[in-house]
């Protein structure tokens, strides 16, 4: 197993958008550690494509960007690229799903496979701007979400194990909690809530003391 | 009884989106498109999947501000 990163940007909705945008900070600090990062973009995010670069490639840190289900990671257009069927592609590997629910019971499945699997057993959710759609990352509500969930794989590059990346996103998610509420505005507790909502579904499986 | 209390619980919880609920930005849940308080408002009264998420959802913050526990969270931080 390398020291890498696949990570796939899949660009068809306002979701997506969002969640490849906000992944160029975890692809800069790959590129800026000299780690090498294979990227699959918009509609090479096949189920197809997936399983070529990950028997390809023995990278070791794997992160899915897109929609999600408890039994499902998706690419392109919902295209289903990870389940259970082809999920041995990711024996020995550790896993970051940036997709809703998949931590509930994909993960619990791969995480046998001597893997660890970082996810979300429910929804994951945030709030966005329209005005910022052309623009995700002047999206400052936007960032108090995703900003927390970037932090585990870049947590993860700098060499920390998956428990403590996970650890460290988590806090980061309670110090937006509180930002929010110290702005007092009447959007506060709502954007509090979500950010919570998030904290609380936030899962890892597999071992973790693991690291890159 | 308890029909009556699922009934009061979601019309707090509209109470709760219609007051505090962005105005101006859209909350994403899962998949599909960004939701405005309208739309949030809509799918509770309507108790599809969405609905019961943003009810069960509102539901845990409120029990964990209730029971300490949120403050006790964000005093780690």
């Amino acid at each position: 197993m390398t020291k890498g990163l696949i990570i796939t940007l899949p660009r068809f909705d306002v979701v997506t958008e969002y969640f490849s945008e906000f992944s160029k900070e975890i692809i800069d600090l790959a590129k800026n550690k000299s780690i090498p990062i294979k990227e699959l973009k918009e509609d090479k995010v096949t189920k197809n494509n997936t399983e070529k670069v990950l028997k390809k490639l023995n990278h070791k840190l794997i992160v899915f960007n897109g929609h999600g289900s408890k039994t499902e990671i998706a690419g392109h257009k919902n295209e289903i690229i990870i389940s259970k069927e082809n999920s041995n592609l990711l024996k020995n590997k550790i896993i970051y799903s940036r997709a809703c629910e998949a931590a509930h019971t994909l993960g619990e499945e791969i995480s046998k496979n001597n893997n660890c699997f970082i996810g979300y057993k429910d929804s994951f959710n945030f709030y966005a701007d329209p005005d910022k759609y052309h623009n995700p990352l002047s999206d400052p509500r936007a960032k108090l979400f995703l900003s927390p969930s970037n932090l585990i794989p870049i947590s993860i590059l700098k060499g920390n194990t998956v428990g403590e990346s996970s650890k460290k996103s988590k806090r980061q998610i309670l110090k937006n909690i509180k930002k929010i509420l110290r702005e007092n505005k009447n959007e506060s507790i709502e954007i509090a809530q979500a950010l919570f909502s998030n904290y609380n579904a936030q899962a890892v499986c597999g071992n973790l003391n693991e690291r890159l | 009884m308890k029909q009556e209390n699922n009934e009061n619980m979601r019309d707090l919880i509209i109470a709760r989106i219609e007051s505090t609920g962005p105005s101006n930005l859209k909350l994403f849940v899962g998949g599909g498109e960004g939701m405005s308080r309208e739309d949030m408002i809509f799918h509770v009264q309507k108790g599809d999947s969405i609905g019961k998420k943003i009810v069960n959802n509102q539901i845990n913050f409120l029990k964990a501000v209730s029971s300490g526990k949120l403050v006790e969270l964000l005093n780690t931080v």
